[in-house]
C-alpha cells in the first residue's frame, strides 16, 4: 500500500466518522466563557475537597489544643506532655496532608500548551520537579522542627539530668533520629509512589522525541 | 460581572478621572473584539478538535467534556497566536499539547475517567472495503503512543515536514525518520490485520 492511499483513507475517515456535527459559533462563545470543562475540574474537585477537610480538621485540632490549655490553666492544671506530642502530632499530620495536597493540585494546573510538545514536556517537567522539591523542603523542615521541639518539651518538661536511653526521652530522641535520617528516603519512596505515572509518562515522552527512530 | 464592574468603573471615572473610563472601553472592546476573531478562526477550523478529540479521548464517556476542554484551552492560549504561524498549525499546536497534558493529569486520578467500549465499535463498524480500510487505520493509530499519533496525524493531514518539526520540537530529519517509522507500523498492522 502505498502512503498517498493512506492519506486518502485517513481523509475518508476524518470527514465521515472523525469529525461530529458542527458546533455553532454562538455554543464556542458559550463554551469560552468558562473557566474550565468539567474534565479537569472534576480531577482536582476531589484533591481541593480532601485539602480543605485537612486544613480544617488541623484548625480543629489546634483550636481544641489551646482551649484545653486554657481550662486547665484556669483550673490549675495541666495537660500530661504525652498529651501535648500527641496533640502536636495529629495537627502536624493533618497540615502536612494539606501541604502535600496543596502541591498535587499545583501540579494539575500546570500547562505549557503554546511552546512545542517536546519544549511543553521539558517545561512540565521542571515546573513538576520545583514543586515536588518546595513539597519535599516544607516536609522536611517542619517535620525536623517539630521533632527537635518535641525532644525539647521532653527535656523540658522532665528532668533532663536522669537522662536514660530505656525512658520517653531516650525512646523518644531514638526515634527521632532514625525517623529524620529515613525521611528524605521515606519521603522520596512516597513521592514516587504517588506520582510514578505522571514522572515516567513524562521521561518516555521526552526520550521517545529525543530518540532518532 | 464583567457588566457590573464596567458600570463602576463608569460611575467612578465619571466622578474623578476619565481616562480610567477609557481605558476601560478600550480593553473591554479589544476583548469583545478577540472574541469574535477567536470564534470565527475556530468555526472554520474545528474539524482539528473533532479530529484530536476522537483520537486521544473516543473511548471517554464524556468525549464532549473534553472538546469544551480543548476549546477553552485554546481560548486561554489565544493571545501567544500571532500570524507569523498558520491558524491551523498553532490550533494543533496548542490541542496536542493540551491533549497529551490532560491524558498525563488524568493519571492522578485514573478512577474518575469513565470509560465507554461501545464508542470504538460504533466509530469503526465496517460494510464494505472502504470502512474495512478506515477501521483498520483507525485501530493502527489508536495503538500508537500520544506522540506518534501526534507526528502522524499531522503527516496524514498534509503539514510538511518542517511544520511537523516545529509543532513537536525535533529536527526535521528526525521528523522523517519518524514518519517512515510509525508508516511502517501502520502499513504492517494492514498487511496483518490488526486485532
Amino acid at each position: 500500500m502505498e502512503s498517498s492511499e493512506l492519506n486518502k483513507i485517513w481523509q475518508t475517515l476524518s470527514n465521515e466518522n472523525l469529525i461530529d456535527k458542527s458546533i455553532a459559533k454562538e455554543n464556542i462563545q458559550r463554551i469560552i466563557q468558562k473557566e474550565s470543562s468539567s474534565t479537569i475540574a472534576k480531577l482536582s474537585k476531589k484533591i481541593r475537597f480532601d485539602y480543605l477537610t485537612n486544613i480544617a480538621a488541623s484548625v480543629l485540632v489546634l483550636v481544641i489544643t489551646v482551649f484545653a490549655t486554657l481550662f486547665l490553666n484556669y483550673k490549675n492544671q495541666s495537660l500530661p506532655i504525652q498529651g501535648y506530642i500527641f496533640l502536636v502530632l495529629v495537627i502536624s499530620y493533618y497540615a502536612l496532608k494539606a501541604v502535600s495536597l496543596k502541591s498535587k493540585l499545583k501540579m494539575l494546573n500546570i500547562s505549557y500548551n503554546t511552546s512545542s510538545i517536546l519544549e511543553s514536556l521539558k517545561k512540565v517537567k521542571i515546573r513538576f520537579e520545583k514543586v515536588s522539591t518546595k513539597e519535599s523542603l516544607i516536609m522536611y523542615v517542619s517535620l525536623t522542627v517539630l521533632t527537635v521541639f518535641a525532644n525539647f518539651l521532653i527535656n523540658d518538661k522532665t528532668d533532663f539530668s536522669n537522662f536514660a536511653l530505656n525512658s520517653l526521652q531516650g525512646y523518644v530522641l531514638i526515634f527521632s533520629i532514625v525517623y529524620l535520617v529515613s525521611l528524605p528516603f521515606v519521603g522520596k519512596y512516597y513521592f514516587n509512589k504517588r506520582f510514578s505515572g505522571i514522572i515516567t509518562d513524562l521521561n518516555n515522552s521526552i526520550e521517545e522525541l529525543n530518540s532518532t527512530n | 460581572m464583567n457588566d457590573l464592574i464596567l458600570s463602576f468603573m463608569k460611575l467612578f471615572s465619571v466622578s474623578c478621572n476619565k481616562p480610567i473610563l477609557i481605558f476601560v472601553l478600550l480593553s473591554k472592546s479589544n476583548h469583545i473584539i478577540m472574541e469574535k476573531e477567536f470564534t470565527e478562526l475556530l468555526y472554520q477550523n474545528q474539524g482539528i478538535v473533532h479530529k484530536i478529540c476522537s483520537l486521544y479521548f473516543n473511548n471517554r464517556a464524556d468525549k464532549e467534556d473534553y472538546k469544551q476542554e480543548l476549546i477553552i484551552q485554546l481560548w486561554k492560549a489565544f493571545p501567544s497566536f500571532n500570524n507569523q504561524l498558520k491558524f491551523s498549525t498553532w490550533m494543533y499546536r496548542v490541542s496536542l499539547n493540551a491533549s497529551i497534558d490532560i491524558l498525563r493529569k488524568e493519571k492522578t486520578q485514573p478512577h474518575f475517567i469513565k470509560i465507554d467500549k461501545h464508542s470504538i465499535e460504533a466509530t469503526t463498524e465496517s460494510n464494505s472495503e472502504s470502512d474495512d480500510n478506515k477501521e483498520k487505520l483507525y485501530r493502527a493509530i489508536s495503538k500508537l503512543t500520544d506522540i506518534d499519533k501526534a507526528i502522524i496525524t499531522l503527516y496524514l493531514d498534509e503539514f510538511s515536514y518542517k511544520e511537523i518539526a516545529e509543532i513537536m520540537g525535533i529536527s526535521e530529519s528526525n521528523t522523517g525518520v519518524k514518519i517512515n517509522r510509525i508508516k511502517s507500523l501502520i502499513l504492517k498492522s494492514f498487511e496483518n490485520g490488526i486485532k
